[in-house]
């Protein structure tokens, strides 16, 4: 459907993207994830065509847009901040696409109506866009984009200005719903939540290049490299070196799966293999910052050398501040990632 | 406050009418007809003062023109860059305002009274003074809601497959035609009451109306002074009317003033 090949922009000596290749399959819903300045966002507006490629090109169903103008290109992109037409209804904003494809009148309105039930906005089709909530606002630009019928819908941080009961709604919805339109969806977001609730692949993005690409699952269990895991939200990293099924840590001995990559490295172990027992076993750590989190405790634990450690714990057998306790390490959730560069 | 304004304003303008109909036989339009023809003045006039009107539509129209093209092409250019060099354009675009419209209409005649740029004889100079004096109000009416048009907006309906010409039309136009209606009616507006440039290069047979009132206010007699008091109510008549005409079209996003 959707073909990247080594996509390169500059902007003057910055490389905002570096030779990224990207493919996007019929029905697919692909999740670019990264933090701002990842060149997230520029890979999605040279797809459109609203930023030239310094390098590289982009195929559509093997056509070659690369020379392509964006208003040919037949791509639906929800922006991030919408952009309706202020000065057009509700209506007219989501049949402007049709209008520019040179639908009849009658047409246009019938699926303008249509578009608008989809989404849940029934008979919104006079209201004002000024009058909308940032909630409707995102629908009606939804409806818009999907209006034209676009071989492939571009969404651009589509939750990122919701708060975020209604974020964790209507990610669920437009999943439901692309899986009953079979639209091809390419998303860009810095918000890992929603890129895995969304996406059947994540490609995780730093300095303009793909740090990681795989199923939300795969992502999750093994990150790359420390810094997917930390852009994931896992900070148990500590440098290592692996012999046999244990690593050397400044946590002391670390066990690591079989068949672990020998030699330096970085271990991160997930905070739900970090296990608190007795202060006879294991790393002595003193108990700090205890957060609530809903289903479990985060506790940060400070052992007597090395990074500090989060662990998670029931919401029962929480150590107190201040106590000192041990602590073991799950093999299960052990990672092994590369050596920090 | 409101009581104010009324009495700074309007009583002045009021007195003007009141003048305008005080002939020395009791009230009545003596000092209009007497507009009429261009013997009741003596020599003042090669013609009948009342064509002052239509000079001075004529002009004020040709002027807004100019001013709009000038000060819109302006405001687009300065919508896209905005270094240090462009502000100070910005700045200088307001010169006119700021130094009296009798240097303009001075610079005018000394600047273009030789070849190839000899226009003293033209029509189009006046036109094109009052212009220059209309821009800076055009540039500052449009300027904001130029730049207030998200370049996104744009982007947003190319990928929805307009090309940039359809863009502009479906966009940008409907968004800035009120700006440039507002801008019209400024330039009109002030076009129409221009005196200090228009009155060193408006000829004889052909003065506007505030030239006009300030010929007849020039010559001594009951008759020309009365006729300067209508001629000057016809003035504030035409301009109300135009203004009254921009108040409708306008609403509260028009400008910054």
């Amino acid at each position: 459907m959707l073909a990247v090949e080594s996509a390169t922009v500059r902007f003057g000596k910055r490389t905002a993207l570096d030779a990224v290749d990207l493919e996007v399959a019929d029905h697919e819903i692909v999740c670019v994830l990264g933090p701002s300045g990842s060149g997230k966002s520029t890979l999605l507006r040279a797809v459109a065509g609203l930023q030239p490629l310094d390098d590289g090109r982009v195929y559509l169903d093997g056509a070659d847009q690369t020379a392509l103008p964006v208003h040919r290109r037949g791509l639906g992109l929800m922006f991030q901040d919408h952009q309706l037409f202020p000065h057009r209804d509700v209506g007219s904003n989501v049949a402007f696409g049709l209008k520019t494809h040179g639908v009849p009148r009658a047409e246009r309105d019938r699926r303008a109506g249509e578009l608008l039930d989809l989404v849940g906005l029934p008979g919104a089709g006079r209201r004002a866009v000024a009058a909308l909530s940032g909630g409707e606002q995102q629908r009606v630009a939804l409806a818009r984009a999907l209006a034209p019928r676009p071989k492939l819908l571009m969404l651009d941080e589509p939750l990122g200005q919701l708060d975020r009961s209604l974020r964790e709604r209507l990610v669920v919805e437009l999943r439901t719903l692309f899986g009953r339109l079979g639209t091809t969806v390419l998303a860009v977001t810095h918000d890992q939540g929603e890129a895995f609730a969304l996406a059947d692949r994540v490609v995780v993005m730093r300095d303009g290049r793909i740090a990681q690409a795989g199923t939300p699952l795969e992502v999750w269990q093994r990150p790359a490299s420390s810094f997917v895991a930390r852009f994931l939200g896992f900070d148990n990293l500590v440098e290592a070196t692996v012999t046999g099924t244990a690593a050397d840590t400044a946590w002391g001995k670390v066990p690591v799966p079989e068949g672990s990559p020998q030699g330096a490295c970085q271990v991160l172990v997930r905070p739900g293999g970090v296990r608190i027992s007795g202060p006879k076993d294991g790393l002595r750590c003193t108990v700090g910052v205890r957060t609530f989190r809903g289903h479990h405790v985060t506790v940060t634990l400070r052992p007597g050398d090395g990074p500090a450690l989060e662990a998670e714990c029931g919401l029962r057998d929480t150590p107190e501040e201040g106590a000192v306790v041990g602590v073991t390490f799950d093999p299960e959730e052990t990672v092994v990632l590369p050596p920090a560069v | 406050m409101l009581l104010t304004v009324l009495l700074l304003v309007l009583l002045p303008l009021g007195v003007l009418v009141e003048r305008s109909l005080d002939t020395s036989g009791g009230y009545g339009f003596g000092f209009y007809r007497a507009l009429g023809s261009a013997d009741a003045n003596g020599s003042t006039f090669l013609v009948p003062p009342v064509d002052a009107i239509g000079n001075s539509l004529r002009y004020a129209l040709a002027a807004t023109l100019i001013a709009l093209v000038i000060g819109g092409l302006a405001a687009a250019a300065l919508t896209r860059r905005a270094g240090r060099l462009v502000r100070g354009f910005d700045a200088l675009l307001m010169l006119p305002l700021g130094v009296s419209a009798v240097t303009v209409g001075f610079g005018f005649l000394i600047t273009l009274d030789e070849p190839p740029l000899d226009l003293r004889t033209s029509w189009i100079l006046v036109p094109l003074a009052q212009a220059l004096v209309g821009v800076p109000f055009v540039v500052r009416t449009m300027l904001p809601v130029l730049r207030a048009v998200d370049h996104r907006l744009r982007e947003a309906a190319a990928v929805l497959g307009a090309s940039p010409l359809r863009a502009w039309r479906e966009v940008d136009l409907p968004l800035v035609r009120r700006a440039v209606l507002v801008a019209a009616g400024f330039a009109f507006a002030v076009s129409l009451g221009e005196f200090g440039a228009t009155v060193f290069i408006a000829r004889p047979d052909n003065p506007t109306l505030p030239v006009a009132v300030a010929r007849l206010l020039g010559r001594s007699g009951e008759l020309n002074y009365g006729q300067a008091m209508a001629l000057s109510t016809i003035l504030m008549l035409v301009c109300a009317v135009s203004l009254l005409l921009l108040e409708r079209i306008r609403t509260d996003r028009s400008g910054e003033f």
